[in-house]
């Protein structure tokens, strides 16, 4: 079952022997459809799949692989519609194509939980396409009716014997129009996906050593490159000291690279980083000398914003008067007013950082005005159209490989590493890889900003609500990957999530927000704005129901809005054995979210001991995605949500001092570890059947207040800022590494 | 000229003896199967075997290379034949975005010789490596079930 | 091979010493019947005759107390199976556990990140010989060495215990202090780390004259708690 995905990259060896740096697969004799049909049809289907003469099927995988299986699941999708051999079709990884656009955003990019939500129908329909141009080639040659033929095995096949390859008709079906409203095949036909687990494609790889992620790209002549960017938000280079550079071994030039912007041009004062990078003849004779060099700095106008600051400016803007109107139901302040009994609490989420594995890195070559970019990328289009506007390139004269992703969870949507690379490529004539320092990634993320928010609700004499307002301050967490200038808009799409459309029914809802502009820079994180929003409503919600004396999942049945929400509550509370007695010190707590158009109930099970130390024992999620295509990487995605969103509740965070930020590496930035993680999790997926949902990005939502909330059920103590770290909630493995007085005296 | 075996075959590297021996298997050797993480230790996605012993190579100037034997991800298993090791990890469908892999792999290669039959605690102690795809639930279902494998 | 070097010869290249030099002889004189005593039952208080003298050597020993506790020493010198790390002695993160002979566990040993000297790439600290990572001597001190949690009267009797410090005399302990690379690390930690404050001559001859004064540490009773 041997899969072979043909990268845009390859090994030094591979290069230097073929001297092929990369790009699109040529096959010879291969035929692309063509021809009469429409354009757009056309394009689609030559981008996505690829039959050759000899009946080498290659499928293309337009979205980034991170580790969210879309390299396995999207030509799965393609094979199974087709009607191709899995084990024989050939993967490729796409450069950039309109064909590849997320028809929402217009863009081309892998994120928002949109790989398979946003393509499933577009791949099916693509395939069902060439399958039905393939039948009708071979029914017009065999004579036969194409209803009485089918696909399978990237064979064609009759009622009466008639076979042949897929090979056999790709010339003649190429020359067909394209067919309208193609029939798809009913879920009953699907074979590779519709709750089939397949092995996925890039794991064989990905234990030997051989994938290739952005960091192991290697070209002939390449040199490589360390950075230091200027610390300080807002901070600019003042000198740059010699000191002794040109000597360092393997030295070839040092350079000040001015700022780059992530996607457009961030407004006045935002986020403008100079950086200085050393090009040298191999990496680690680049950080030497990146080493050697005295850098001076002027830290600007913001150097005295610590952490402390800026919670003070959450604090001061929502006790202001300046909002942005984002939902008015009904008439919420006339229900606040008139009713007496109100309930009223503030959360906040903590800064993160994306922290992938694969620190930020590229490899760029510019030749005159044609560039060729190999990168990590989420954002291949946005990197294009980055390079394009700062250097003045045509977006055409552009190439973008992308390789494996070391991870990406947003972060890697931005460009701002490309524009670095194809800098120093420019400047010194050659290939360049720049690689950033694990230092440099931490202190120059694009964060998940501290988001606050306030909730008010007034309820009936039963305790349920009548009305609620919402305020939430956070900075944009959308506008470093769009052209749109929110700022100026009041919100973005992004950072209302979670409690501008909520999955529960409250007549009178008023949701005012205002969007701060802070010095760090912002940016989505796996999550969006569903992560924070979600934790302050979940606990809000619970915070209602202890009010009225309720049980939490009883509540929210009472509140739901539909059928999928209870379905998900329901069988999460059975799942965790919600109305069994809970032992001493023991709590459950539920959180609901609806987002990326999937359902995830989630129940923490912890026990708190008598020194306060918590332990979780049981987590149990419940998915109503739709229709799972793949179990196997839909768990897999799930259990890698836990330790995302534990990870941000218990203990990481990003702080601020001194205009700059404090953690720069895994010993102050505290991601959950294996010890940590020994907990029993069970994760089960209902079939609604409905329109495909997202997973990866849903996952880690409900985690932080169905924790908090099962803290509350055991302790009766409510905590309304994240990380619980602050409040001393500890796990045994966090709290043993806290300093203690080591001796008695 | 610093020479060492990696994998089973001999090298000679002129770098200078105080570079990572991470970036000499990178970047001289042309192995890129141990990766880059944190560069202090901290992360585990840079581990080897230096002789019998897992080191993290981002730690380790070259210039101690000399004479010994290397083991990189590249060399656990053959084309032919995966590590039982690697096996389970195919099984058991652990890597996400696999960056990390190779370090955890390279360190329950060595906790399997040492130790068959590691019970969670003693794979809490052993494997402390960071994985922010969260692939820790799937990473110890595979180091039992490669002990399994293993023995069988 | 330890060197062996006569401390009373050594004391005496010092001038200040002649000052002390008779009640030297009397200390010395009384430690060594006491440690003839003491062969088989591990800690045996030393006497001495002058009580000025006990509190000369008790004070010293708090100065001695005083670098024993310094995170530089007292984070290997745990008594319990976690190493500690960093001025505020937290301990070791990512889990790194004693193990076997105090050298980690199965693929995280000390030596996977702890080598032959100061790591200037990685930042991580290193014993500065032997001169191979593999065969680093950084690694714990046995449990019976373990020092954290104690008071002075504890600390002092446990260092003084040959059953419980590697059968080493006062004069044993002195060499080990004086001249193990593992002890002069404390003050040559690398970069980002507070070496011990008080310069490592000048703790030599402190350790020295507490060991010549008669090695006296407090008892358990008068110990203050605070």
């Amino acid at each position: 079952m041997a899969k072979i995905i043909i990268h845009a990259v390859s090994r030094r060896n591979f290069i230097k022997t073929t001297g092929l740096a990369a790009g699109g697969l040529l096959l010879q004799g291969c035929m692309k459809f063509s021809n009469n049909s429409k354009e757009s049809e056309l394009a689609s289907l030559n981008a996505f799949i690829k039959i050759d003469m000899d009946n080498k099927v290659t499928l293309i995988v337009h979205q980034a692989e991170m580790g969210q299986g879309a390299s396995t699941t999207l030509p799965a999708i393609l094979a199974d519609e087709l009607g191709a051999d899995w084990s024989n079709v050939l993967l490729e990884n796409s450069l950039t194509d309109p064909a590849f656009k997320n028809p929402k955003y217009d863009l081309q990019f892998t994120g928002n939980a949109e790989s398979i939500r946003g393509f499933h129908d577009i791949l099916r329909k693509t395939a069902a396409t060439a399958r039905e141009m393939l039948k009708q080639a071979a029914a017009t040659q065999w004579n036969v009716p194409k209803a009485s033929l089918r696909t399978e095995n990237s064979y064609i096949i009759g009622k009466n014997g008639e076979k042949a390859t897929f090979g056999e008709f790709a010339v003649p079906a190429s020359k067909l129009p394209a067919p309208k409203n193609v029939k798809l095949k009913p879920q009953t036909e699907w074979k590779l996906t519709g709750n089939k687990s397949l092995p996925r494609v890039d794991i064989p790889e990905k234990v030997n050593g051989k994938a290739v992620f952005g960091i192991d790209v290697e070209l002939p002549d390449m040199l490589y490159a360390s950075i230091e960017i200027c610390p300080y938000f807002g901070g600019r280079i003042k000198e740059i000291h010699e000191n002794g550079v040109r000597k360092q071994s393997g030295f070839v030039e040092f350079f000040k690279i001015p700022v780059a912007n992530p996607v457009v041009a961030y407004p006045p004062g935002f986020n403008k980083q100079e950086a200085v990078a050393v090009v040298a003849k191999s990496y680690w004779q680049s950080r030497r000398a990146l080493d050697t060099l005295k850098i001076v700095y002027d830290k600007g106008v913001n150097q005295k914003m610590d952490s402390k600051s800026l919670y003070a400016i959450y604090e001061k803007t929502l006790k202001g008067k300046k909002w942005h109107e984002s939902v008015k139901e009904g008439t919420p302040i006339e229900q606040l007013e008139k009713v007496e009994k109100t309930h009223k609490a503030q959360y906040y989420s903590a800064w993160q950082s994306h922290a992938t594995m694969e620190p930020m890195n590229a490899t760029a070559k510019v030749k005159g005005d044609k560039v060729e970019i190999w990168a990590p990328t989420q954002g291949q289009e946005m990197a294009q159209i980055l390079i394009s506007k700062e250097f003045n390139i045509p977006k055409e004269n552009i190439t973008v490989h992308r390789t494996y992703l070391g991870g990406g969870f947003g972060r890697r949507l931005l460009a701002d590493y490309v524009f670095q690379a194809v800098f120093l490529s420019k400047k010194t004539g050659k290939p360049v890889k720049l690689i950033w320092t694990r230092e440099q990634d931490m202190q120059h993320d694009f964060y998940r900003p501290g988001t606050m928010q306030e909730f008010e609700a007034s309820v009936d004499d039963t305790g349920m609500p009548i009305a609620m307002r919402t305020k939430l301050v956070s900075p944009t967490i959308l506008q470093a990957v769009t052209s749109v200038d929110y700022v100026f808009e009041g919100e973005d799409p992004s950072f209302p999530e979670g409690i501008k459309e909520i999955p529960y029914h409250i007549k009178n809802r008023l949701l005012e927000t205002n969007m701060l502009r802070l010095p760090p820079p912002t940016s989505v994180w796996r999550t969006t704005g569903f992560g924070p929003n979600v934790f302050a409503l979940e606990s809000f919600l619970d915070e209602l129901a202890a009010k009225a004396g309720e049980d939490p999942i009883a509540y929210r049945k009472k509140l739901v809005a539909d059928a999928r929400s209870t379905a998900v509550l329901d069988l999460a509370a059975k799942a965790s054995n919600w109305n069994k007695p809970r032992k001493k010190n023991q709590g459950l707590g539920v959180a609901l979210t609806h987002s990326f158009e999937s359902f995830v109930a989630q129940v923490v099970d912890v026990s708190i001991g008598l020194s306060g130390i918590l332990t979780i024992n049981k987590i149990t999620t419940v998915v109503d995605c739709g229709t799972v295509l793949d179990p196997g990487i839909a768990r897999a995605s799930i259990e890698s949500g836990l330790v995302w969103g534990l990870s941000a509740a218990l203990n990481s965070e990003i702080n601020f001092k001194e205009g700059r930020t404090v953690e720069s590496n895994f010993n102050e930035f505290k991601m959950l570890t294996m010890p940590e993680f020994d907990i029993e999790i069970e994760t089960l997926f209902i079939n609604s059947g409905e329109k495909i949902g997202g997973i990866a990005e849903s996952g880690p939502i409900p985690i932080a207040p169905a924790l908090c909330n099962a803290i509350f059920d055991a302790t009766r103590k409510r905590y309304r800022t994240l990380p619980l770290g602050k409040h001393g909630v500890y796990t045994q493995y966090s709290a043993d590494l806290l300093p203690v007085s080591t001796h008695t005296i | 000229m610093i020479t060492f075996k990696v994998n089973k075959k001999k090298v000679s590297v002129n770098d200078d003896p105080d570079t990572p021996l991470l970036w000499v298997l990178r970047d001289t050797v042309g192995l890129k199967g141990t990766k880059f993480g944190c560069g202090k230790a901290f992360c585990g996605a840079c581990s080897v075997h230096v002789n019998d012993t897992v080191v993290r190579s981002c730690s380790f100037p070259v210039k101690y290379a000399e004479g010994k034997n290397i083991t990189t991800i590249e060399g656990v298993g053959t084309e032919d034949e995966l590590h039982p090791v690697q096996k389970a990890w195919i099984e058991e469908q652990v890597p996400q975005c696999g960056y990390c892999q190779s370090g955890f792999i390279m360190s329950t290669v060595k906790l399997l010789e040492h130790n068959p039959d590691p019970t969670d605690e003693d794979i809490n102690k052993s494997i402390t490596n960071l994985c922010r795809c969260g692939t820790y639930y799937r990473v110890r279902k595979a180091i039992h079930l490669a002990a399994k494998l293993k023995k069988s | 091979m330890r060197r062996k070097n006569d401390p009373l010869l050594k004391m005496l290249k010092k001038r200040w010493y002649f000052l002390f030099f008779p009640l030297l002889i009397l200390a010395s004189v009384a430690y060594s019947a006491s440690l003839a005593n003491s062969n088989k039952s591990g800690y045996v208080p030393i006497t001495v005759q002058d009580s000025t003298d006990r509190e000369r050597s008790l004070k010293l020993f708090g100065e001695v107390a005083a670098v024993l506790r310094h995170p530089r020493c007292i984070n290997c010198h745990p008594s319990d199976d976690y190493p500690r790390q960093g001025d505020e002695m937290r301990r070791h993160m990512f889990n790194v556990q004693r193990g076997n002979h105090g050298k980690g566990v199965i693929g995280m040993k000390c030596i996977s990140c702890h080598g032959a000297s100061n790591n200037l790439a990685s930042g991580v600290p290193g014993a500065p010989e032997p001169d191979d990572p593999l065969k680093s001597r950084w690694h714990l001190a046995p449990l019976s060495m373990g020092w954290i949690g104690l008071n002075d009267a504890q600390l002092g009797k446990r260092l003084l215990d040959k059953e419980q410090n590697g059968n080493m005399s006062p004069q044993d302990l002195v060499e080990h202090m004086e001249e193990d690379p593992l002890v002069l690390w404390g003050w040559d930690p690398g970069e980002g780390r507070e070496p011990i404050p008080i310069p490592h001559d000048e703790f030599v001859e402190i350790l020295k004259e507490w060991v010549a004064t008669g090695a006296q540490v407090p008892t358990e009773d008068k110990e203050p708690k605070k």
